[in-house]
């Protein structure tokens, strides 16, 4: 069992500390930090050396991502704000974990955790908003359909069609809108690079198991 | 490199799930040595070649390429 660190531990305990004045603190350290919590609580396996190094390519990666996201953010907003900074955490912690996700698992996991993950955090953002409602039913569609079909993908491959059709369905009502914003560009990233990737991988063949 | 560690493994009757336990690392990692994707480390390598009870020489050869 991996233990955690003292500058893990320290980054938790800032984090949990500065939560009571900016509730984003904790989900700040949860996103960089929750692979090495669970961890060190045994309720994930240790990685492995390839792993390891997998992840401190998603972490370059995800520098790269960070520093040009403030390059272009600030050379046109000028002035930051508030969903500048969201977009700033927010867009690097996807990469970091898509990248991730992808490299480390085969094609049939990739789809399953990538489509459980989203489809559920859809279902969370739409029961925190509306409580046990019709508006929950409704708006709780899209993550539904979107773990139906990374079930179905995994099994078959013609499927993964759909996660395509899906992002198309996403981007036009995206661009219907000619505003553009920090929030739009940072819904648009967070719900369409997934479905893109998803579409790409699903149709990629998955590793011999002998 | 050539990566000769299917053909062995697969001599000695196991699967990529047994080898990898047996060596503490995740099947995907077997999957990705065994396609030449991933160059492990000399400890793993090691950890393989005993398990397979052979040498690091005959699980992984040099070839002309790798010199340049």
């Amino acid at each position: 069992m991996r233990k955690m660190g003292v500058m893990e531990l320290s980054f938790v305990i800032v984090g949990v500390l500065l939560s009571g004045l900016w509730s984003w603190a904790i989900l700040l350290c949860l996103g960089a930090f929750l692979g090495v919590l669970l961890r060190s609580f045994g309720v994930v396996r240790d990685m492995d050396e390839r792993e390891e190094y997998i992840d401190r390519l998603a972490t370059y990666f995800s520098l790269i991502v960070t520093m040009l996201l403030t390059m272009i953010f600030f050379a046109v907003y000028r002035r930051p704000n508030r969903d500048i900074f969201y977009a700033i955490i927010l867009i690097p912690l996807l990469v970091r974990s898509l990248i991730f996700v992808i490299m480390t698992y085969p094609r049939e996991s990739f789809v399953s955790i990538t489509t459980k993950v989203y489809g559920s955090l859809l279902l969370l953002f739409a029961l925190l908003s509306h409580g046990f409602s019709v508006d929950f039913v409704v708006e709780s569609l899209p993550g539904v359909v979107i773990i139906l079909m990374g079930i179905l993908a995994t099994r078959f491959k013609k499927w993964a069609v759909c996660f395509w059709v899906f992002a198309g369905i996403v981007l036009y009502f995206f661009m219907r809108s000619p505003i553009i914003s920090v929030a739009k560009v940072i819904t648009m990233v967070l719900l369409i690079v997934p479905l893109a990737l998803l579409g790409i991988t699903a149709f990629t063949r998955s590793d011999n198991v002998s | 490199m050539r990566v000769n560690v299917r053909r062995v493994r697969r001599e000695r009757g196991l699967t990529q799930e047994e080898l990898a336990r047996e060596v503490g690392v995740s099947r995907q990692t077997i999957v990705n040595i065994e396609q030449g994707r991933y160059k492990p480390s000399i400890l793993l390598a090691l950890k393989i070649a005993k398990v397979l009870d052979t040498d690091v020489e005959t699980l992984f050869k040099l070839e002309e390429v790798d010199w340049r």
